[in-house]
């Protein structure tokens, strides 16, 4: 009882840093806060995997710290020093109607995750809205933003949301299709940060 | 002891001690400040000796004020009292416990800023109209905020008096955490997200450093203290003590709202009393910090911060309707 509801609040704090992500306009302040989300998933899973005490479970938290919070954001630290686009973030909406937008998309995945729990999949009710919420603002950040930095971050987001919905689920996917999907995404932000380091230096976008 | 008599003597009690230590986790909050920049620093009471000589220093008033600046300071200081006699701080039972709804709560703050912004412009000078406006600015923006908190509060207890929303959230915590009982009304998350969103409108409406800087005189970061300009002697006095009590206000809110520990009965006090004093000093020392980390915004990014704190308490609102 106490555990879910601490897990409730890893979560919660998942939806925080994506609402402060699309009201804060720096890049360096976005990937920390990518950092911290995924940490937080990793909590979150840490959490199950005691809960059900499954080996898969743990070895899913040890990859997504490895990945997520530490070998991801060094990548993109290490290309924004090259790149040295420490400027602030370009949208194409103002950012209090943004951060409005993303309450209203919020409002709007809680309506979708109440239809959805009626069919009676057996979902978890919180986390399936929160995710929800997360996987639409990640969709919006991605929209609104005008560089490629920016919207790296908004996939990354999407990325995190899949996954939460995921582990909300199942008791945690094989331990091999988490690895793939992690190597996936570890792989396009490689190719992501050489195609940003050639753009700037053909065109000096 | 008649029971009633007892809720009438420590409700008093209660008042008065909130009353009484409002102006030292003003000056705590100063001092920390202070020793962090490297400087010596005021006394912790040296709100106290301020308030002293402001009241025996002459009044003067422009010579167009009229009778609103007369009544003005003490609308807005008996606003502020009013609020406090609610509040439940340590004490069950407060003094106007019963008609003590959230949504008069909201708009008593919201009164008391209406003098203060009446008082600034009744005045006739330039500065008094830009502070009200831009007092206003801050005020609109962070009101929604506030009031969607408190809703979200009712929701979530399903009480409209603020005394049975804590008493509420207080027997779930303890049900959960020390006995167990499975009660699916008590949540972490949702208080939570509620502290985040009015830890954020604390600091935009009592003019703390990110979005305001209260201890400077300079028109272009003037947003507070251009009300007060014109304010000399008695009312200077009564608006500073009001700024203190309005800090101890959302102080006392946000401590009830995470940790609420209310005495029942006269053995429980000393104990309530220690909590709430600790929980004010750890909230005093996580302002300070925010206001010694961060540089002052600029005004129009304002909004970009009031904004998050706005979604986050629908968040909230979302969640407790839900139910979770």
């Amino acid at each position: 009882m106490i555990m879910e509801k601490i897990a409730e609040l890893f979560i919660i704090l998942i939806l925080v840093s994506v609402v402060l992500n699309v009201s804060s306009p720096f890049i360096k302040f976005a990937i920390k806060l990518y950092s911290f989300q995924s940490l937080m998933l990793a909590f979150y899973i840490l959490m199950g995997a005691v809960h059900f005490n499954s080996i898969n479970l743990y070895g899913s938290f040890v990859i997504t710290v490895i990945f997520k919070v530490i070998l991801i954001p060094y990548f993109l630290f290490k290309t924004l020093k090259k790149v040295k686009m420490d400027k602030e973030i370009d949208m194409y909406i103002g950012i209090p109607e943004a951060v409005v937008f993303a309450g209203s998309l919020t409002l709007l995945s809680n309506l979708i995750a109440q239809k959805i729990i009626k069919t009676g999949i057996t979902f978890g009710s919180f986390v399936f809205t929160i995710s929800l919420a997360t996987f639409l603002i990640g969709a919006m950040l991605m929209i609104t933003r005008k560089t490629l930095f920016s919207q790296i971050i908004g996939f990354l987001t999407i990325d995190n949301a899949i996954f939460l919905a995921a582990n909300s689920i199942t008791h945690g996917m094989p331990l091999l299709v988490e690895l793939g999907v992690l190597f996936d995404l570890f792989v396009s932000i490689l190719i992501l940060s050489i195609l940003i380091l050639n753009l700037r230096r053909n065109f000096a976008v | 002891m008649n029971f009633n008599a007892q809720h009438l003597i420590f409700g008093t009690a209660q008042f008065f001690i909130i009353v009484v230590l409002a102006p030292f986790f003003a000056g705590f909050i100063h001092k920390l400040k202070q020793r962090a920049r490297g400087q010596k620093g005021i006394g912790i009471f040296q709100f106290y000796i301020n308030f002293n000589k402001l009241l025996k220093k002459e009044l003067v008033l422009s010579k167009d004020a009229t009778f609103i600046s007369d009544i003005a300071p003490h609308i807005v200081i008996v606003s502020y009292l009013v609020i406090l006699l609610m509040l439940p701080a340590f004490y069950r039972y407060s003094l106007l416990g019963v008609s003590s709804d959230v949504i008069l709560i909201a708009y008593s703050l919201a009164l008391a800023t209406f003098f203060m912004t009446l008082y600034a412009m009744d005045q006739g000078s330039a500065f008094g109209g830009l502070g009200a406006s831009r007092e206003w600015f801050l005020t609109v923006l962070s009101e929604p905020s506030l009031i969607f908190v408190f809703i979200s509060l009712a929701i979530y207890t399903k009480h409209g008096r603020i005394t049975d929303i804590f008493y509420f959230i207080q027997k779930g915590a303890a049900n959960a955490f020390l006995s167990g009982i499975h009660s699916g009304a008590v949540s972490i998350a949702i208080p939570f997200l509620l502290f985040i969103s009015l830890f954020i409108v604390s600091i935009s409406e009592n003019a703390r450093i990110p979005i305001d800087n209260p201890e400077t005189h300079l028109e272009l970061t003037m947003f507070h203290e251009a009300n007060i300009l014109e304010a000399s002697g008695k009312h200077l006095g009564i608006y500073e003590y009001a700024s203190y009590l309005k800090l101890t206000v959302f102080f006392t809110v946000m401590s009830l709202i995470l940790f609420p520990y209310m005495a029942a009965n006269i053995s429980q006090i000393p104990l309530a009393l220690i909590i709430y004093v600790l929980k004010m000093i750890i909230l005093c020392i996580l302002i300070a910090v925010v206001e010694i980390v961060n540089p002052k915004m600029r005004v129009f990014r304002a909004p970009n911060v009031l904004s998050v704190s706005f979604i986050l308490s629908l968040i909230a609102m979302i969640l407790s309707i839900r139910g979770f």
